[in-house]
């Protein structure tokens, strides 16, 4: 435990005689920041009870320095160092001005720790004034706003470029593709038939493999232990709060105001210290509603708002690294505006990440929805995701497999997502694909029982838009891993790639060619034509046949099984209507092919708060924080 | 007065000349001649009886009976019978030929030369009883100790050729009755159309034609004109009027002819009844539309099949053999064979081994127990399956040698009446011609897309003699088939739904397999097209006639779906889903598949230099990208 410093109780003092502060508050947060490690101002922060400009005013009124207006003063450029972001964010001290040998420093943390930082930075003569915490990290996002934004959106691509989607797909995939389609080409030409067959024979084989791939997979998620879930709760329960690291969070928002209350609430009521948690709500520093619903809040001090200025692409991974180079946190985690967190949560995967070994640098929890009942695609949503998070997600775990993360809940830790260069701004799955970067790194990722609960879409057209993105973001993340496959092999091994190929491969090629074969099968169905009865030899007659009613059926099952884990019986019987939705997830794959081709790197977005589920979550996360 | 002495072997070629010359019936009875009448003649040829490649006569002792249908009063004919043969033997020894009529002796003929020998002898007419003759032919080769070489060395045999006939001279103008009349007529018949026929009198020609049990059939407006005095063609003539009953009609210097109308279902009976209805007398009115004679239960004994039951000796090798023909049961299908086979005492211990083929494979194997009963069972698969089928029983045993003690001997076998073919009515898909027999089991209708003439009521009697069960009906109708009931479809171009293996309506067609011309032919060809199709899920055939043709003599309609015929015969048949890499190109299509196909290389072409275009483009923007990006 450890205790806190006498400036930080003299400056808790003149809270108090300030009437900022009660007393009793002052022996709370005297208490929490000595039992969590933290910073006394971090408590009053976090518990809203003194405001940051109250707060550096009260300090600089007791240290008796001036308090500045970094908005109005913004510090010298040329003093500031880019690498020493996070350093300038972790102890709020930045350097404002120099005169001659002298040098200001402007800081929110005034004490013994500014003081040090200061001397690490400028060992000779310096002088201190008082600021915000929140004009800190303004002041730090106006001075480095177009060098962050460059990196936000570069870093990987000049770092790394063999991994980055930038270059959709490479002269010498293109030129592999062309030699496979002229080959195609030629003997569609020569020997039309034999030609057909050979592709039908290929695809009969892929159907099959993808069936046998995605039952081994639940067979194998099926049998992750239950009693390690059980121990990791309870060693979740027991963590004492100063063994708790600082937690960054991101929750990304673009145009979805409304929904903010929910994630606000929920991260006020996990089962983690507030203080320890740092926020940051990235917005687009264009969408102007959601920063004035965000301030409008009235959120804790433990909540920045990070903006982020306009460049293409626009997308979520840009914004989060850019955001990235304000995070103080050991480990980070991304959230939707709309996410429900199970409460223990962040404990769970501390827990997790201890008992992990320790290249293991991301823990995915699992994506629920909420909303489930509300029409049929949220139940169906609701069936993919059980299928998805619940089996598949553990049997790649178990099996070795790189696991293509999913959009929000992984958590990672920080140091390692920065070695990797963070998110590929230009990959619309930028998780997914950091998934499989984690795993090629030697990295191992970690899959937890512990749920989120989204938002699922409920109108069709939203859906579509949603999953053609998805698959967009699959096209692209197979593209990049797959230009050097030798690469690919020696870094995930045989399994992982037949894994890779399966799960990322399978999943859109299996939307595209679907509704080749339901044409062919219906056509045939109702014109019992026999034109197609040249490329469907007996044995491939006999392995089509298989695919449809025992793959169909196999695929029929697991949605069937899905949600039993999680109890949802009356969700089971939607099981028998999922040819509906792969027909939909059909559309999606072809929108996103013409996307791949038209507008690669295009961010769908998905509109939040359609659903009545949603709006009633907000009426309780307001209700709540009143 | 012209006499026409007929040989026996000028005899067969008459009866096949005979439908060529056209005479009408009224013109004939009209046409008095002023020639002194000449006796009537009716030559009855092997084929008549069945025996159309002649009959074989081989081993130690082999016999073979012949019945000849003669008038049933012996004072109305005289007949002498022309026996033509073929006799060879590997070896020099005595072997005899012995003819006798109804068990008396007629001729002991020594045919220990090799050779064709024809010869004749007068049959005493009293030989006969109940209107047959009976003929009974005894070959013995006499081999003996001396010439120590048994039938398998000397492979010796008597063949009585398809020219042996009986020729029976009438003293009058031939039967004046219908019992007669069915007895002694010739098989080959020709039904003569009434220019008014509707197609009730044609549904009853039509199944009646398909009822006759052998002979060809062919309809005609006017009746064929025989060679004077030899009676070679059955006529019957159909009426759209109710006459009373029906009527034998007396043809000058010919047999008479039968006339009746659509109506008279009694005396149809009696035709349809048997070939031997005669024997029966006109009086016996049978169901004509009564299924055929059902098999009991889900077998059928042995005792269905004439002479099966008979024994037979084996020296080294004998075969025996039934055949089956799935319409003549009501299209219902073998599935298994029981053959109960009793082999006599042989002291020689020498295995018996017989094995039991359908349709030329073997299906099993067994020895037979030394002496007793062994039972041989067999599944037929049910692709080997064809209209005609085709059961032996080849038995084998090593006859006892050395030192020549012993002539070479045969032992008895017998396949005994409590054998059984096993059925089963159930069909499957219907994928061939054959397939169609059990569809049709119940009739047929045969459409008619044009109004039909003889020619076309020929080829389509043709059809149904081959798929329709003897005495299920045969409707005539002259309407589209809507695709509710089986249906034969004869018309130049196919109904709206119908679905065909191949469109021999749309103009020049040529097939090929793996690029070798098969068959090429357009519209003015004389080609024949009949295929399997289907109208709304039922199954028929559609018979596309050209402008001119002739009906073949026969059509074999098996495991195929598609048959090309000219006036000879099939031209090309094939299984149009087996057969695969047969292919068909119809040159005055104009669809969107046809022209694909036509262009598809250039289309190939043209689709991948555009490609070839969009990748050199791409490849273009991406290096330039990169060496932009290079600089930067």
């Amino acid at each position: 435990m450890a205790r806190l410093s006498a400036n930080e109780i003299a400056l808790g003092n003149h809270l108090v005689d300030k009437g900022e502060l009660t007393l009793a508050q002052f022996e709370e947060a005297s208490s929490l920041a000595e039992a969590w490690g933290v910073r006394f101002s971090d408590i009053i922060f976090s518990r809203k009870w003194v405001k940051p400009k109250d707060f550096a005013k009260a300090a600089a009124e007791r240290y008796r320095l001036p308090l500045v207006n970094l908005r109005k003063t913004p510090p010298d450029l040329a003093l500031l160092e880019t690498d020493r972001t996070q350093d300038y964010t972790k102890h709020l001290t930045i350097p404002l001005r120099k005169d001659g040998d002298q040098v200001t420093f402007a800081t929110a943390n005034p004490g013994p720790d500014a003081l040090l930082f200061a001397k690490s930075i400028w060992p000779g003569e310096m002088r201190f004034v008082v600021t915000g915490k929140f004009d800190v990290l303004w002041a730090l996002q106006a001075a480095y706003r177009d060098e962050l934004s460059h990196m936000a959106v570069y870093d990987l691509a000049e770092k790394d470029p063999d991994v980055s989607a930038q270059t959709v797909i490479t002269p010498r995939q293109l030129i592999f593709l062309y030699a496979c389609i002229s080959l195609f080409a030629l003997g569609l030409a020569l020997a039309p038939v034999f030609t057909l067959i050979a592709l039908n024979l290929v695809m009969g084989l892929f159907y099959l493999g993808n069936f046998i791939f995605k039952a081994v997979l639940a067979w194998a998620g099926a049998f992750k232990a239950e009693e390690e879930n059980a121990s990791l709760a309870v060693e979740a329960r027991l963590l004492k709060a100063e063994e708790l690291p600082v937690f960054t969070v991101l929750v990304p928002l673009f145009k979805e105001p409304e929904v903010l209350p929910i994630i606000a609430h929920a991260l006020r009521s996990m089962d983690y210290p507030l203080a320890k948690l740092d926020i940051k709500i990235v917005l687009e520093e264009s969408d102007h509603e959601t920063i004035e619903a965000a301030e409008a809040l009235g959120l804790e001090g433990v909540f920045d708002i990070i903006r982020v200025p306009p460049s293409h692409p626009q997308t979520k991974p840009k914004a989060c690294n850019y955001a990235l180079r304000f995070a103080r946190g050991d480990l980070l985690v991304i959230y939707d505006a709309e996410d429900k967190p199970e409460p223990d949560q962040l404990r769970k995967v501390v827990a997790a990440f201890r008992r992990a070994p320790e290249n293991t640098a991301c823990v995915q929890c699992r994506l629920n929805y909420f909303n489930a009942e509300e029409n049929w695609l949220t139940r169906m949503f609701t069936l993919d995701y059980s299928l998805w998070f619940d089996l598949m997600l553990p049997g790649l775990e178990r099996l070795g497999i790189p696991i293509p993360l999913g959009g929000t809940s992984n958590h990672f830790k920080l140091d390692v997502l920065r070695e990797l260069h963070a998110w590929d701004p230009f990959n619309v799955t930028e998780d997914a694909d950091l998934g499989i970067r984690l795993t090629q790194k030697g990295y191992r990722v970690k899959v937890i029982d512990s749920t989120t609960f989204e938002e699922a879409n409920c109108s069709s057209s939203n859906w579509v838009r949603q999953r053609s993105r998805w698959i967009k973001g699959y096209m692209q993340t197979f593209l990049v891993h797959t230009r050097r496959p030798v690469h690919l092999v020696r870094t995930v091994g045989l399994l992982g790639v037949i894994g890779f190929v399966g799960f990322i491969g399978g999943t859109f090629l299996s939307g595209l060619l679907n509704p080749i074969f339901w044409a062919i099968f219906i056509f045939w169905l109702l014109t019992a034509s026999n034109v197609f009865d040249v490329v469907f030899p007996p044995i491939l007659l006999w392995l089509s046949l298989f695919n449809l009613l025992a793959g169909n059926g196999l695929f029929m099952y697991l949605c069937l099984i899905a949600p039993f884990r999680r109890g949802w019986l009356s969700l089971a019987p939607f099981g028998l209507t999922v040819f509906w939705y792969w027909v939909l997830m059909s559309r999606a794959a072809y929108k996103a092919l013409w996307q791949l081709v038209t507008k690669p790197f295009y961010w769908e977005k998905t509109q939040h708060g359609l659903s009545k589920q949603t709006a009633i979550e907000i009426e309780k996360a307001e209700q709540a924080s009143l | 007065m012209i006499v026409t002495v007929l040989t026996a072997l000028n005899a067969v070629f008459a009866m096949q000349a005979d439908v060529l010359q056209a005479q009408p019936v009224e013109e004939a009875a009209s046409d008095v001649t002023v020639e002194a009448p000449q006796p009537l003649q009716r030559v009855i040829g092997l084929d008549e009886l069945g025996y159309s490649d002649g009959a074989k006569l081989a081993g130690p002792a082999a016999t073979q009976t012949l019945y000849f249908p003669v008038p049933r009063d012996d004072a109305d004919y005289s007949a002498r019978l022309t026996l033509d043969f073929e006799t060879r033997s590997a070896l020099a020894a005595q072997r005899t030929l012995s003819v006798s009529a109804d068990g008396r002796p007629l001729e002991l003929l020594d045919v220990s030369q090799n050779g064709n020998r024809t010869l004749s002898m007068a049959i005493p007419p009293d030989a006969a009883q109940n209107g047959f003759l009976r003929l009974d032919f005894e070959y013995r080769s006499a081999l003996t100790e001396f010439i120590c070489m048994d039938q398998r060395l000397a492979a010796d045999f008597v063949w009585l050729n398809p020219a042996t006939s009986l020729e029976v001279t009438y003293r009058n103008n031939g039967p004046d009755t219908l019992a007669d009349f069915l007895q002694e007529r010739p098989r080959n018949t020709v039904f003569v159309l009434d220019d008014l026929a509707d197609a009730a009198a044609l549904s009853a020609a039509m199944t009646l034609a398909n009822t006759l049990p052998t002979g060809t059939v062919s309809f005609a407006t006017s009746g064929p004109a025989d060679q004077d005095d030899l009676w070679g063609t059955t006529r019957i003539r159909v009426t759209n009027g109710a006459p009373d009953a029906y009527s034998l009609q007396p043809v000058p210097r010919n047999g008479p002819a039968l006339v009746f109308s659509a109506d008279q279902r009694a005396p149809l009976a009696t035709l349809a009844a048997t070939r031997w209805a005669g024997v029966q007398l006109a009086g016996t009115d049978t169901p004509l539309f009564a299924a055929p004679a059902a098999a009991e239960g889900s077998s059928l004994p042995l005792d269905a099949f004439p002479g099966a039951e008979e024994a037979f000796d084996v020296v080294d090798t004998s075969t025996w053999g039934l055949s089956y023909n799935l319409t003549d049961h009501g299209g219902r299908r073998p599935q298994s064979v029981a053959l109960d086979i009793a082999t006599a005492e042989d002291t020689s211990d020498m295995p018996v081994v017989a094995s039991l083929f359908f349709n030329q494979v073997l299906l099993d194997s067994v020895r037979l127990q030394k002496s007793g009963v062994t039972r041989l069972s067999a599944s037929l698969p049910k692709d080997l399956v064809y209209l005609d089928n085709e059961i032996q029983l080849v038995v084998q045993r090593q006859p006892t040698q050395g030192e020549c003690r012993y002539a070479p001997a045969g032992f008895p076998v017998q396949v005994l009446p409590t054998s059984r073919i096993g059925l089963t009515d159930v069909n499957g898909a219907v994928a061939h011609f054959a397939d169609l027999a059990t569809s049709f089991s119940d009739g047929v209708s045969v459409h008619f897309g044009d109004t039909p003439d003889a020619d076309s009521l020929s080829y389509a009697a043709l059809l149904t003699d081959r798929l329709v069960a003897p005495g299920q009906p045969v409707n005539v109708q002259t309407t589209l088939p809507s695709g509710d009931a089986p249906f034969i479809f004869v018309g130049r171009t196919a109904p709206e739904g119908m679905t065909a293996p191949g469109r021999f309506d749309e103009g020049r067609v040529a097939i090929s397999l793996e690029g070798e011309d098969l068959l090429s032919f357009s519209e003015g060809t004389a080609i024949t097209a009949i295929q399997l199709v289907t109208i709304g899920g039922q199954k028929g055939l559609w018979l596309r006639l050209p402008a001119a043709f002739e009906v073949p003599d026969q059509l074999s309609l098996g495991r195929a779906d598609v048959i090309l015929a000219d006036d000879t015969g099939p031209r090309l048949t094939f299984d149009s889903a087996g057969d695969q890499q047969i292919r068909i190109d119809y040159a005055d299509r104009t669809s969107v598949w046809e022209f694909l196909e036509k262009w598809r290389i250039w289309i190939i072409a043209a689709a991948w230099l555009l490609f070839t275009i969009l990748v050199i483009y791409a490849l273009r923007a991406l290096f330039k990208r990169r060496s932009e990006s290079g600089k930067h």
